[in-house]
């Protein structure tokens, strides 16, 4: 008996449903007929602003502009317009007419396709007079990204650009819109996901000449959500301020405490507005062709041989392993042989440093020093050591393309270069050379761990990412003799760091002079002030030559600027 | 005598389902044939697994009903286990995360999930008698099929998730359930409605709110309901011919080959092949319901209502949503729609509903 009800239920429901068919196809079939072949309905998009960067003070590093479009709906466009059209913009009519003809042979001709971005207001008003006579002319309201602050955060803020027909593709079901622009580099990238809002539209019916008779329906786009650095912009720039343009300079200040990342420079710079100021395209053609590769955010996305700021590592897995102690002798007398019949490997003093301990060979960095300690550690424990300290692997702070860098070891060669690995590689990993690459940023974070007495917190740029906590099993006791060291490599009299001494406090740290092909690479790693550590440093030169000269001169004025802000904010009561 | 009426019954509904498959082909093809790169390829992959699908059909029915309904809790409870699964590991398409991969092959357990909880139900309910603790067994059926819902909710798959709610109902009415307790369970439902409400996500509330006012999003859902009411009308009584359709080429309808494959058919078949794939459906239904006349078990009843619901409810959705009687939830067409697990279900289920008629026999 259900049965039957349940079967008389659904025959009911059919023949309701069919009643709906009957209604469209038939009742109102000629009236839908007419729309598929006029195609009377148009879908105008319109794109949602991204949110917004800030800095650790919310100053505005990413904002957005008001600006108007004109778009054709290319089957509603008559081409006998044109002239029109071109004498209100101020364009070359046969230029025009290339781009219109170029947007009729468009996957969908009946929706907009842009013409022109930023159009004057005398233009716009001009366009929507033309376009009651005209049809097939869409002015949009949209926004067009701006970054105040130009060149100065280039790297850490990145940039955008239109996505192309895949991505398009791949990502419309999200609602991302054909002429839809994502983040290609920096936070804009990292981020793309948050900072994109959902974009609105309005569907409109047109007569037969393509103008609009009403609106049919209309959804307000939606801003994306804001993005809250740890960068202070004002140090970020007062410390760009610094830097000769000749030089290609990678520097990162870290808080020690908190992970904050309070500035993160790479020269040379660009000016991020080029990919969005339609009338800047010029300015985008030079500096892709720039040779300096002005795009690569250098201490993240490049990686180096450390030289002999990797003898702070070295001194602390020598004294944790007790393959040495704080009054360990080992003589120098300007270059090192493994046996008889082997190379020599030189000190950068060739007279020789005579006896030395610990102390006095990080302040001179003395080369032959370190090879002796880093035959006793041999190359596992270096690499043990290195892995430890967050070398060899990416460090995800908020941005992209974060190089790893590489740790090698006798095992890693023999997987990848299938050799033996000699003793004479003990040697030369010891003073940072030989397949050893690290990261500007990832010297930093070694130098944090070491100033913060054992613990690490991972470097963040972004507000809001985890704040992840570790410790390195290496005793307090030898930590602050290692500490001690880098403080005499700046404030001793022999110490090769001395031009990084800041007007006021004590600077501890470590300079470096990197041979690769042409000239050595320069760098310097320290924390800062001595006595309270709060931030740590990381300043790395590409061919810019002596550590001790260029990247550690940098280094101590990049600690006064940074104290000065400090001392001038508490004045003021910021 | 009864075995002639078998081979009778089995070879109607093997052709009906052929003959609404094979048609379904055709629209398929048309509705693929801007797709550049992709032309005739998903008719072609389309034919390939009807004919599987047919395969399968056959092995079902002459394993039999039985058997599936004896290890029906242990299918339930690897259906549940692949759902948490899919949550877990799942690929994500479309933004939901419905497939799982097996090697090559991907699939999609919340279609599998449908038969396994009405061959659950069917064999729980079956074993019961309806005049004892009818309230408890009431809350048990229903417990048994909201564990599913919520998980294919979470995916979120909120079409798929919320047939489960009427195949249910459909199941207890034909049962024997007093008509009391459907009271109580609408009240129920209705009370529920605002916790519901919580667990969708922003573009299913998007789409339901599009539904009650279709001039709310331009862009989503009630775009697609507008374009596809455009091709649907415009095909008149005789249609516009087989590949002549114009909205649907244009990307106007957007996923027409899996969800809005049936405004295909009303754009270029018109009306009278909307009549005819009607008649076809009627015909399924009828065959159907021949099952449960002539079994003697209650759970092959059972089993026979509930997917005769479940096959119902999607046809009614689907086809519904295409002129904008339903709202748009993304449940596939049987046996049209592309798709290779759902396809799979509804053979799946048609042998089983053969198999119903056939079992008969051996008293």
């Amino acid at each position: 008996m259900r049965d039957k009800i349940l079967e008389s239920v659904i025959y009911i429901l059919l023949i309701f449903l069919l009643c709906g068919f009957f209604n469209v196809q038939i009742i109102h079939g000629p009236e839908y007929r007419r729309m598929s072949e006029d195609n009377r309905i148009r879908t105008i998009p319109i794109s949602a602003p991204r949110g917004r960067i800030f800095d650790r003070f919310d100053r505005v590093l990413a904002d957005n502009k008001s600006i108007f479009n004109l778009y054709i709906i290319p089957d509603d466009f008559n081409i006998e317009s044109v002239p029109q059209l071109a004498a209100i913009l101020g364009e070359d009519e046969s230029k025009l007419n290339e781009v219109i003809e170029k947007s009729k042979h468009s996957f969908d001709p009946t929706s907009p396709a842009l013409i022109k971005k930023d159009i004057s207001r005398t233009a716009m008003f001009r366009l929507e007079e033309l376009s009651t006579l005209v049809g097939g002319l869409v002015i949009t309201q949209d926004s067009l990204r701006y970054y105040p602050e130009g060149e100065a955060l280039c790297h850490i803020i990145g940039y955008i650009g239109k996505i192309d027909p895949e991505e398009y593709a791949a990502h419309k079901h999200q609602g991302w819109l054909f002429n839809d622009s994502i983040g290609r580099l920096g936070i804009e990238k990292t981020y793309n996901e948050e900072l994109m809002g959902n974009p609105g539209g309005r569907q409109i019916e047109v007569n037969a000449k393509g103008q609009q008779l009403r609106i049919l329906s209309e959804k307000d786009a939606e801003i994306g959500s804001d993005v809250h650095l740890t960068i202070d912009a004002e140090l970020q720039i007062r410390i760009i301020n610094l830097i000769a343009p000749e030089h290609s300079i990678s520097t990162c200040i870290l808080n020690i405490h908190s992970g904050e990342i309070l500035a993160l420079v790479s020269t040379p710079l660009f000016d991020p507005n080029i990919f969005v100021d339609p009338n800047k395209s010029d300015d985008r053609v030079e500096a892709l062709k720039d040779e300096r590769h002005p795009f690569i955010n250098r201490p993240i996305s490049f990686s180096y041989a450390p030289g002999s700021i990797f003898k702070v590592l070295i001194a602390v897995a020598a004294l944790q392993e007790g393959v040495i102690h704080s009054n360990t002798v080992l003589h120098c007398s300007g270059a090192f042989r493994l046996n008889d019949r082997s190379r020599e490997f030189k000190c950068w003093r060739e007279s020789g440093h005579g006896d030395m301990t610990l102390v006095d060979a990080i302040s001179e960095s003395c080369n032959v020093f370190f090879y002796q300690v880093g035959l006793k550690l041999g190359n596992a424990r270096i690499a043990r050591y290195a892995r430890m300290f967050g070398f060899g692997e990416p460090i995800n702070i908020g941005l992209p393309y974060g190089k790893s860098g590489l740790v090698p070891d006798a095992l890693w060669k023999k997987a990848i270069l299938n050799e033996r690995w000699y003793a004479g590689e003990t040697v030369n990993y010891a003073i940072g050379q030989g397949y050893l690459l690290v990261t500007p940023l990832q010297v930093v974070k070694m130098v944090a761990a070491i100033a913060a007495d054992g613990k690490v917190v991972e470097p963040h740029i972004v507000k809001g990412m985890p704040y992840v906590e570790n410790r390195v099993p290496i005793t307090h006791q030898n930590l602050a003799i290692v500490r001690r060291c880098m403080l005499m490599a700046i404030e001793s009299e022999w110490g090769t760091g001395h031009l990084a001494r800041p007007t006021f406090f004590k600077m501890a740290g470590k300079t470096g002079t990197a041979q690769t092909t042409g000239e050595p690479h320069s760098w310097y790693t320290g924390f800062f002030p001595y006595n309270d550590p709060q931030i740590a440093i990381v300043v790395m030169g590409e061919h810019a030559g002596s550590g001790g000269v260029v990247a550690a001169s940098y280094a101590g004025q990049i600690a006064d600027e940074w104290l000065a802000l400090k001392e001038e904010r508490e004045q003021t009561g910021v | 005598m009864s075995q002639t009426s078998f081979t009778r019954f089995y070879w109607s509904f093997f052709l009906v389902i052929l003959g609404i498959a094979l048609w379904g082909i055709f629209f398929l093809y048309s509705a693929s044939y801007n797709i550049g790169s992709e032309q005739g390829m998903l008719a072609l992959r389309q034919m390939v697994r009807i004919a599987v699908g047919l395969m399968v059909f056959l092995g079902v029915v002459s394993i039999g009903y039985k058997s599936f309904l004896n290890i029906s809790y242990v299918l339930y409870v690897v259906t549940l286990i692949l759902l948490i699964m899919v949550l877990v590991f799942g690929t994500r398409r479309y933004g939901a995360q419905r497939w799982l991969y097996v090697g090559p092959f991907s699939f999609q357990p919340s279609e599998f999930s449908k038969i396994a909880v009405i061959l659950a139900l069917s064999h729980y309910l079956g074993r019961r008698k309806k005049n004892l603790y009818q309230i408890r067994r009431f809350i048990i059926a229903f417990i048994m099929t909201i564990v599913p819902l919520v998980l294919v909710l979470k995916e979120p798959d909120l079409g798929t998730s919320l047939i489960f709610i009427p195949i249910l109902l459909c199941m207890l009415y034909v049962w024997g359930a007093k008509l009391k307790y459907f009271l109580m369970t609408i009240v129920l439902g209705l009370s529920s409605l605002p916790f519901l409400w919580m667990l969708l996500k922003p573009y299913q509330k998007d789409r339901l709110f599009a539904f009650i006012d279709p001039n709310r999003d331009p862009l989503g859902a009630s775009y697609t309901v507008i374009q596809s009411k455009i091709a649907i009308g415009s095909g008149g009584f005789l249609g516009k011919g087989w590949l002549q359709g114009t909205q649907n080429k244009l990307y106007f309808v957007p996923e027409h080959h899996t969800d809005f494959i049936f405004s295909v058919v009303g754009e270029e078949g018109g009306f009278i092949s909307i009549v005819v794939f009607f008649l076809l459906f009627v015909l399924l239904f009828r065959l159907s319901f021949m099952a449960i006349r002539r079994t003697t078990d209650v759970s092959g009843k059972l089993l026979a209502t509930g997917i005769i619901a479940m096959v119902f409810f999607h046809i009614f959705i689907n086809i519904g949503m295409t002129i904008g009687l339903m709202p748009v939830t993304g449940l596939p067409l049987p046996l049209i729609s592309y798709g290779g697990s759902s396809l799979l279900t509804f053979f799946i289920s048609f042998g089983l509903l053969v198999s119903i008629f056939k079992e008969r026999s051996i008293f």
